[in-house]
């Protein structure tokens, strides 16, 4: 009962979630600060407010996709899923890259574009491949020059 | 006036030149969208003066419009989501050994859409500014309302799914410093969080690199055998004006009105058009056979709503839609006060609005006429080359807000969250408008109760708010009654 449920509807249940948790934690906060002594309002009234319309808005969410069908909902556009789930992945190893200073701004780069146009490209032949790490490489070194240089970006 | 018309024709014209071309080039690409490039632009601008700034990324907006007019007539794909309708007209005009006419056409609407909303633009937002002056916090607050509400109602997916992205998108704009008492709210003690969730790398997540990810999904180019013929010899005939004089005005005006309504945008414009110049017609069965008057209403609608959505930004500081909430967000990022009091303060921002919004309109015609043969290859561009500078520019672009990796990381979590509402199919337009929208109503209605001694009821008896309040109350309405009737109709069939 409750897989035939969820099936098909993973990311609207996850959204839902989301949006639970931010609504839920919205109203704590808004309930839990304390009013203001100059104003009718205080900065608790707004998160009160929000939380508690996201959480009425949730369960009339909720309420109406328990009483669809479940056969579309939750498909959302075409798309290899695990293509898509590699390239957050690849996004995210890049982003720990520069925040936690593993690499140099343009090896770091040069690295990540070189992945991405393999994995969208799904290239085998070598010598594309060394066009495609060669042109990942220039353009790693071009945008750090341009930032560096001309933005002042201390990246 | 005069200055400001004088700097976007001399020393601005390059950034007008510029956003016109990319924003056309971008437009152009079926996938990628106008506020993607405009995000993008967005922290390109921190290095320049607030009126070039703002001339850029108008410009691409209006580029980007029409550049999705050439996809959409050769391949039957809209380049962008408002060039849907011409698709219908478009595109049998070019099967039929006419590519070149119906491009021509298509860019000459597109460009007499264009005039004729500016001309509304640079009649109404003058006297529209001297009324929305006098505003007050209650007013300034019910504005911020139906916007809200209006955006909601007519956004893709159920009223309750656009409702429930706007009250995400308020809750997201809360943590950080309260605009009105000073401290602070939702940090938990992080200090990283003092500032609140930034405007860029939340837009950068939640529409740039969310698309992006759907994009990896499938980034074959499209093949050539989809294209009915090249797109030679596109040329526009003076005559067309003339013999099609009433379609050009009717749409215009149509699509110029329904820009202005917050949250319609160029998409519904150019459905209404197309509707109402089907309608109006002696031969209505020629529409989607490749009827000039197709071409026209939806090319004409959807660039005459893309120059009417500044009416509401210029004058009231209300975006109508998600790429003129990031322009709103690109004032905000230059200080230039954007609201009711931009022309009464900053009288030379809003001409330069409008001034760009001239200068675009002529150069995006010349720009189409002589590089539409070209821009059309861009539609076989496989996208693998594109997707990976794109990031590393969504990443520069966050980074440079404050010089901190915390920004990037924001946006890749605001990417996920973009990617998760797309496939929920909850709207993201309500999220972002109410994301920029909420500190604006949340201080003018707080202002408003310290200003009338804590009583919300001049909301309902002062004129403004109480319009204000009812379009909203009667939209929300509309759509939940639109909503009920037609799962009646689904039940009975």
């Amino acid at each position: 009962m409750l897989r035939s449920t969820i099936r098909g509807r993973e990311a609207e249940l996850a959204f839902l979630l989301l949006v639970v948790g931010a609504g839920a934690m919205g109203l704590y906060i808004g309930l839990t600060t304390p009013a203001s002594q100059w104003e009718p309002l205080g900065a608790g009234a707004f998160p009160t407010v929000l939380g508690g319309l996201t959480l009425g808005l949730a369960l009339v969410k909720a309420a109406g996709l328990l009483a669809a069908p479940a056969d579309e909902s939750g498909k959302g556009p075409g798309g290899a899923l695990w293509r898509i789930a590699a390239a957050f992945g690849l996004i995210v190893l890049y982003v720990a890259a520069l925040v936690f200073q593993l690499f140099h701004f343009v090896v770091a780069t040069g690295f990540f574009c070189f992945a991405f146009f393999a994995l969208l490209a799904l290239e085998k032949r070598p010598m594309r491949l060394i066009g495609m790490a060669v042109v990942s490489v220039l353009l790693a070194i071009a945008v750090f020059g341009i930032f560096t240089r001309f933005f002042f970006l201390n990246l | 006036m005069v200055e400001a018309f004088q700097h976007v024709f001399t020393n601005g014209l390059l950034w007008v030149l510029i956003g016109t071309a990319s924003g056309i080039f971008i437009g152009s690409i079926p996938g990628l969208s106008g506020a993607m490039i405009i995000s993008l632009a967005l922290p390109m601008t921190y290095f320049m003066d607030g009126p070039d700034a703002l001339l850029l990324l108008v410009s691409m907006y209006i580029g980007a419009t029409t550049g999705g007019l050439i996809s959409a007539t050769l391949m039957r794909m809209p380049g962008t989501e408002s060039a849907i309708m011409t698709t219908l007209d478009g595109y049998p005009m070019a099967a039929r050994g006419e590519p070149g006419r119906a491009l021509g056409l298509g860019i000459l609407a597109s460009f007499v859409g264009g005039t004729l909303a500016w001309i509304v633009l640079a009649l109404l937002s003058p006297p529209l500014s001297k009324i929305a002056v006098r505003f007050g916090p209650y007013e300034i607050f019910a504005m911020t309302v139906v916007a809200l509400s209006l955006i909601a109602a007519v956004s893709r997916g159920s009223l309750v799914s656009g409702l429930l992205s706007a009250a995400f998108g308020a809750l997201v704009s809360l943590p950080g410093v309260d605009p009105v008492s000073g401290e602070l709210r939702m940090t938990f003690g992080w200090h990283a969080l003092d500032n609140g969730l930034t405007l860029l790398p939340v837009i950068l997540g939640a529409l740039v690199l969310s698309q992006l990810l759907e994009d990896s999904g499938d980034p074959t180019p499209i093949t050539r055998d989809r294209t009915p013929s090249r797109a030679g010899g596109v040329s526009i005939r003076g005559r067309d004006l003339l013999a099609y004089a009433w379609s050009f005005v009717r749409s215009g005006l149509t699509g110029t009105w329904i820009g202005i309504l917050p949250g319609v945008g160029g998409t519904t414009a150019s459905i209404a058009a197309y509707s109402l110049e089907k309608a109006v017609s002696k031969h209505p069965e020629r529409f989607g056979e490749g009827a000039e008057e197709g071409i026209i209403a939806a090319e004409t609608a959807n660039n005459a709503g893309t120059v009417g959505s500044l009416v509401p930004l210029i004058t009231l500081g209300i975006p109508g839609s998600v790429i003129t909430a990031v322009l709103l967000g690109a004032m905000v990022i230059h200080n230039l006060n954007p609201g009711p009091l931009l022309f009464a303060h900053n009288p030379e921002i809003a001409y330069t609005v409008i001034g760009g919004a001239l200068a675009s309109n002529v150069a995006m015609l010349v720009i189409m006429l002589l590089a539409t043969p070209l821009l059309a290859r861009l539609m076989y561009v496989n996208k693998a080359w594109l997707l990976p500078p794109i990031v590393v520019f969504c990443v520069i672009g966050a980074f440079s807000v404050s010089n901190r990796y915390f920004d990037v990381g924001v946006m890749v979590a605001f990417a996920a969250i973009g990617f998760l509402m797309n496939r929920a199919r909850i709207p993201t337009g309500p999220f972002i408008i109410a994301y920029v929208l909420t500190p604006m109503a949340e201080e003018s209605l707080r202002s408003g109760l310290v200003l009338y001694g804590g009583s919300f009821l001049p909301l309902l008896t002062r004129p403004a708010p109480a319009l204000f309040l009812g379009i909203a109350a009667v939209s929300v309405g509309a759509a939940l009654w639109g909503e009920v009737r037609s799962r009646r109709q689904g039940q009975l069939s």
